[in-house]
């Protein structure tokens, strides 16, 4: 491919996506996409400690250019760790970071929910762990104790409540509900019904 | 901004405890180190980054064209010493001479492969 028709699929791309923004809404969007939130402040200035991932990434709402993570920060100096809703500017984010992880954090000295990730040392932590995947599954056991994995598999995992929509598991009332069905086509007695329904009552 | 060229990532044990170890290391890098600067210092780790932005990509852009590589270290409990974790970006060298440290300590391994 030539380099005139790149860049003529380059604009159908583009054009497809909306086209060029206008210049005055680029600027902005750039501006909002370098801007560091006061982390370039926390990493000169802050205390190194750890912190545990306590949840998902996700997505701030009304911020196209942040991203929200829950961690429970060890404070430097000793004591019960504390919860921060960490947001973060997207594009400082270099490494990968998930539920179970302990990422390496500091912590201004002025105000203790005002931390930062470091990013760098966050790297060799995943290198450590033995690279991103192995990093993330240590992360996802540590944290459901292969609760997740065992969900996939139809499995229940004693101790550990199962909590939200799992995909490819079918819930109690799905599997009464696939019953009835059987019971309507004659496959299973009424009785039959009866008894399988009162399990998976009980499991609800 | 790196790139993806020129990547090490190496573990070898050194004989001090990993706050030792860290701080030996922090005093008085190996040479390998020469190009690289410190830049920040985590609980358990060092980053570092070199400049190595070629003279000629200086002047097409004016000196705006700055390249890095970084690298970051991080110190682990290993028996009576520690366990270093060595990951970024060195010139071939410089990745020969960190495993040339790596065999005077009793050998590297990558821990994404092992």
């Amino acid at each position: 491919m030539g380099f005139f028709k790149a860049m003529k699929g380059a604009k159908e791309l583009g054009d497809y996506h909306g086209g060029m923004p206008r210049m005055r809404d680029a600027f902005k969007s750039m501006e909002a996409l370098a801007d560091d939130r006061g982390e370039k402040a926390v990493l000169q200035n802050g205390t190194p400690t750890k912190a545990t991932v306590q949840g998902f990434t996700t997505p701030v709402p009304g911020d196209a250019f942040a991203m929200q993570i829950p961690l429970d920060v060890e404070p430097p100096g000793g004591g019960t760790p504390y919860r921060v809703n960490y947001v973060f500017p997207t594009a400082r984010m270099k490494a990968a970071i998930t539920v179970g992880m302990v990422v390496p954090v500091k912590v201004d000295p002025a105000d203790p929910q005002k931390i930062a990730v470091q990013w760098d040392a966050q790297k060799a932590e995943i290198a450590a762990a033995g690279g991103d995947m192995a990093a993330v599954t240590a992360g996802l056991t540590s944290t459901y104790s292969g609760a997740a994995d065992a969900a996939a598999r139809g499995q229940a995992v004693p101790g550990v409540p199962m909590t939200g929509p799992m995909i490819g598991v079918k819930s109690p009332a799905d599997k009464i509900k696939e019953l009835a069905a059987l019971r309507d086509s004659g496959a299973i007695t009424e009785e039959e019904f009866e008894t399988k329904k009162a399990q998976l009552l009980a499991e609800m | 901004m790196s790139g993806l060229v020129n990547q090490i990532t190496i573990q070898y044990h050194l004989d001090a405890p990993p706050d030792k170890a860290r701080t030996d290391w922090k005093q008085s890098p190996p040479t390998w180190m020469n190009r690289f600067q410190l830049l920040d210092e985590s609980y358990n780790g060092l980053s570092y980054r070199a400049d190595v932005t070629p003279l000629w990509q200086r002047i097409v852009f004016l000196g705006l064209g700055t390249s890095y590589y970084p690298m970051s270290l991080r110190f682990e409990p290993d028996g009576s010493g520690s366990r270093v974790t060595i990951t970024g970006q060195a010139e071939e060298k410089v990745a020969a001479a960190i495993r040339e440290d790596a065999a005077a300590h009793g050998g590297g391994v990558d821990p994404r492969v092992t």
